[in-house]
């Protein structure tokens, strides 16, 4: 297992604390990510009965339970990535490097890293209808990041693929992703792609030399 | 042949700037592989199904057996068992009524769920599909341990048949 | 990265050849090239072995045929 040291932001206070990013996540890692997470989500979904919040706005990924993916990390071209910080997973994130390649024109067919699964820990989710604020921010940008980081030590120049969930298509805009478009083959969910251009800059915007 | 990574992440000033753009969006998550477990909202929600998994799970959550909420609320465990386990259980209204009492879920939202109440035109598939097939984060003992762990190389060797690519 | 252990592969010239095409064509260096056939190898083998067929399609004439994998 690889480890990165990073930091992520407190919501309340607008501190950054350490944190970790461990690559090489195990199938029994999910497991124990799905315990951790598991009694928060009830927690979320009895709030949202309770106060009525109509089905639609639930959160899409309340009823995702991790350890259905634990086996796809047995494969090496799955990659499974954790962000631990206070002990606690804070983010999970799934990739993986054949299954998918550059659907874009100028790189068809080249690989890419695909982002199978991205989540962030349910007590860090904001859902203003529970007036739930979380506890941490940047979780998603540091796994992204390091999915990006993952492209280039792979030798794929930063190229990443993912199909978003329609909530997210904002975010992975904003990160520089070009919108493909719509994949009938993953429920019409949008698939965008970053390429070298975008990946370099990405990059470049955070930093890094 | 490989480039070493910049181990340190972002800048904190980029952080900065980008987590408003990822505030501003109601999540960050991404449906591939969810997509391919069949966990996105189908066209076609079945009440049951959601039912039934939302009452075993409020049950772990509380920490119960099966048997203990047969008690508790003073339902047939067989019932009970039918509610969890077979997705074309409609559930009786008094039944609704006890587990909504036993599992602290408001009566008149768990009748909604159970489909006894005026059902909303969709139910989300979210709550239909909710697996939660892990225990609370009460204290494991050495024998759960062990079940766990036996679980987890029987996931992790027999079959992937579930999961497609 | 996880800790690596070195291998020496002879190919034949024909197989050198395919290799530095593929390396061009997918950018790749060599080595990632090789890389990314094993994982492909791997997981066509793992969900042939649990049931999946694996098919070329011809997109124009709508027809599959079956791609048989050892």
């Amino acid at each position: 297992m690889s480890s990165f040291d990073i930091s992520i932001q407190a919501r309340a206070s607008g501190d950054f604390h350490e944190a970790t990013i461990l690559e090489g996540l195990a199938p029994m890692d999910l497991l124990v990510v799905e315990r951790e997470w598991s009694p928060e989500r009830s927690n979320l979904m009895q709030e949202l009965l309770a106060a009525g919040v109509d089905r639609r706005k639930w959160p899409q990924s309340l009823h995702w339970d991790w350890s259905k993916k634990a086996p796809a990390l047995r494969l090496l071209e799955s990659s499974g990535f954790g962000l631990v910080c206070e002990k606690k997973w804070q983010g999970v994130m799934m990739t993986r490097t054949v299954s998918y390649s550059a659907r874009l024109k100028a790189d068809r067919g080249k690989p890419i890293v695909y982002l199978d699964f991205l989540e962030v820990a349910p007590w860090n989710w904001v859902i203003q209808d529970i007036h739930r604020s979380g506890l941490f921010r940047t979780i998603g940008l540091q796994l992204f990041w390091r999915a990006v980081q993952q492209s280039l030590d792979e030798g794929f120049k930063g190229r990443v693929g993912l199909h978003s969930l329609p909530r997210a298509e904002d975010f992975y805009r904003k990160c520089g992703m070009v919108e493909v478009g719509h994949d009938a083959a993953k429920q019409d969910l949008v698939y965008f792609e970053l390429t070298q251009e975008g990946a370099e800059k990405f990059l470049a915007d955070g930093g890094y030399k | 042949m490989t480039q070493q990574s910049n181990r340190t992440g972002p800048s904190r000033e980029w952080l900065l700037r980008m987590a408003d753009v990822e505030d501003s969006c109601p999540s960050v998550s991404v449906g591939g592989m969810a997509c391919d477990l069949d966990l996105l909202a189908p066209p076609h929600s079945n009440g049951q199904r959601i039912f039934g998994r939302l009452v075993e799970f409020a049950r772990r959550q509380l920490g119960m057996s099966v048997e203990q909420l047969a008690n508790e609320a003073d339902i047939e465990l067989s019932e009970i068992v039918e509610i969890e386990m077979h997705d074309e259980t409609v559930p009786r209204v008094r039944t609704v009524f006890q587990l909504a009492k036993a599992l602290k879920i408001p009566e008149g939202r768990l009748m909604e769920v159970a489909g006894l109440a005026t059902p909303r035109p969709e139910i989300s598939h979210a709550a239909l599909k909710f697996a939660a097939r892990s225990e609370s984060t009460a204290k494991l003992t050495f024998n759960e341990r062990e079940a766990l762990e036996e679980f987890v190389k029987v996931l992790v060797e027999v079959s992937d048949g579930g999961m497609r690519d | 990265m996880a800790a690596k252990k070195t291998m020496t592969l002879n190919l034949t010239d024909a197989e050198m050849l395919a290799l530095d095409e593929l390396s061009e064509k997918k950018d790749l260096s060599k080595t990632a090239v090789i890389r990314q056939a094993l994982r492909l190898y791997q997981m066509v083998n793992i969900r042939i072995e649990r049931g999946d067929k694996l098919f070329f399609e011809d997109e124009a004439k709508k027809e599959k045929a079956e791609v048989v994998v050892l």
